[in-house]
């Protein structure tokens, strides 16, 4: 660090003080700055906490833009609160709220459904700006030699996501996305299981029946595709697992839903 | 960067930043004189920095370390600021040229910024200019702002005002031709608007350097 000793500091000092004005904490900044004509410190320090704020508000807004649009002004409310309580820890925006579905879901939003709808809208934007790695073709598998396939062990694109609901979320959001009123918000039937993934360049999702969504859950533990397919033997005897499983496999690779530089490939 | 963050840069995002560069072989890398958050915090804003020796000396140690990083010179871009603070010994402009020389870096001159800056703070933007070291300056940034009155806020989402457009005509004449770009980053218009904007600049570059094809190309982004 050089001459610089950051815990004698007067610019240490500076940008603490600024930086806790900023979040809305205690602070000294305001008595040092300089008196200029026109506006008073404190007013020109309230342009930059004012900038602060509203940058994240908007960011959440845009990262959660169906969450905003069901929620209406309530969504300024409770991003406002999540500012303040918030405070930014990665230099790229796209991180920001990452944990907001957790935060509504833990009370601040007036119905379940709410945390749910932000969980769908933040996996649809981290399959859209998820990592550009190779998708694993029809080619790689049929590189395969028979001996290869009890013990392969195949991975998740980046860009995937598996989310459950407890409520009729995905009618929600498809009404929220069209512009048209909201369906009443009701308990499903059954949880729904949901997987997320990018093809191309857009994201998308679907709902799962509970044998996909229990060999999507073991390929995310990193299980071989032998011993995913003995567990969704226990799990239902009455399928035919490997037909089924072979299926799948076939319908993930076609939609680009698993990586091309898996474990065991 | 935060290249005004007295705890010194980010080396993962330095390492990052640097193989960016290399696979893009940028022209030119610029990042803003100023800090953006300190312990880990991040504030997304482009924040003053007191014109003092200590700033100085961070300064210049940071854009040193994102230089040895980069292994090229850094283009260092001026700020909009709503606060100068009483430890300054300096003014901005004078701090700015002695970075460019204790870090002999290059310039990129946001003549928007200057303007915003000199209404807030009450210097003239003219003085500023002649402060600058001519020959480390490599870019013009030309944009607009919101007028509240008693202040002004660089929003970049208006059209370049007639004060900055005069700006221009001075820097052009103080630097010769220098690149030009126009920034929007918000209410972009249609593009005609953008493009008689461009028609503007083109026409002060021309009228300051004697006709097109003396190397100023203004363009927008």
């Amino acid at each position: 660090m050089g001459r610089v000793r950051p815990e004698a500091s007067s610019l240490e000092a500076l940008q603490r003080e600024m930086q806790a004005f900023l979040l809305g904490r205690e602070s000294a900044v305001a008595s040092r700055v300089a008196a200029r004509p026109g506006l008073a410190p404190e007013r020109r320090l309230g342009i930059y906490r004012h900038a602060y704020r509203a940058r994240l508000a908007d960011t959440l807004r845009d990262s959660f833009g169906h969450t905003a649009a069901f929620l209406g002004d309530e969504f300024d409310t409770l991003a406002a609160r999540y500012v303040g309580e918030n405070p930014s820890r990665h230099a790229n925006l796209r991180w920001y709220g990452e944990d907001f579905p957790g935060w509504l879901s833990s009370g601040p939003a007036t119905h379940p459904v709410v945390g749910e709808l932000a969980a769908l809208d933040r996996a649809l934007r981290r399959a859209f700006d998820g990592a550009d790695e190779r998708v694993l073709g029809l080619a790689d598998l049929a590189a395969l030699g028979a001996a290869d396939w009890d013990g392969l062990r195949l991975r998740l694109h980046p860009t995937c996501a598996r989310l459950s609901f407890r409520y009729n979320t995905l009618a929600l959001w498809h009404a929220l996305d069209r512009d048209e009123a909201p369906p009443v918000i009701e308990i499903a039937p059954h949880p729904v299981d949901v997987f997320v993934w990018r093809a191309g360049q857009q994201p998308h999702f679907r709902s799962v029946a509970p044998f996909e969504a229990c060999a999507l859950d073991a390929l995310a533990e990193g299980l071989a595709f032998g011993l995913l397919c003995e567990g969704l033997a226990a799990r239902f005897p009455e399928t035919d697992v490997a037909t089924q499983a072979g299926g799948l496999l076939r319908r993930w690779v076609d939609e680009g839903a698993l990586a091309a530089e898996s474990p065991s490939i | 960067m935060s290249l005004g963050s007295v705890h010194g840069l980010d080396a993962g995002y330095l390492r990052s930043l640097a193989a960016l560069a290399r696979r893009v072989e940028p022209l030119w890398i610029s990042d803003h004189l100023c800090w953006t958050g300190v312990h880990g915090r991040h504030l997304h804003d482009l924040l003053p920095l007191p014109y003092t020796d200590e700033a100085l000396d961070v300064v210049v140690r940071n854009i040193g370390q994102a230089q040895d990083a980069l292994g090229r010179r850094l283009v260092i871009e001026n700020v909009s600021s709503y606060v100068e603070f009483a430890d300054s010994i300096r003014t901005e402009a004078q701090f700015v040229r002695e970075v460019c020389e204790r870090a002999d870096c290059l310039l990129l001159l946001d003549l928007n910024n200057v303007h915003v800056s000199a209404v807030n703070h009450g210097f003239e933007a003219l003085d500023y200019l002649r402060e600058m070291p001519a020959h480390r300056v490599r870019q013009f940034h030309l944009a607009g702002h919101s007028d509240h009155g008693d202040h002004l806020v660089d929003t970049h989402d208006h059209p370049v005002a007639d004060p900055v457009w005069a700006l221009y005509r001075e820097a052009c004449a103080r630097f010769g031709p220098i690149a030009t770009m126009i920034e929007r980053d918000d209410r972009i218009p249609p593009l005609a608007e953008l493009v008689s904007e461009l028609d503007v600049a083109r026409r002060i570059a021309s009228d300051v350097l004697g006709g097109p094809g003396r190397g100023a190309v203004p363009w927008a982004a």
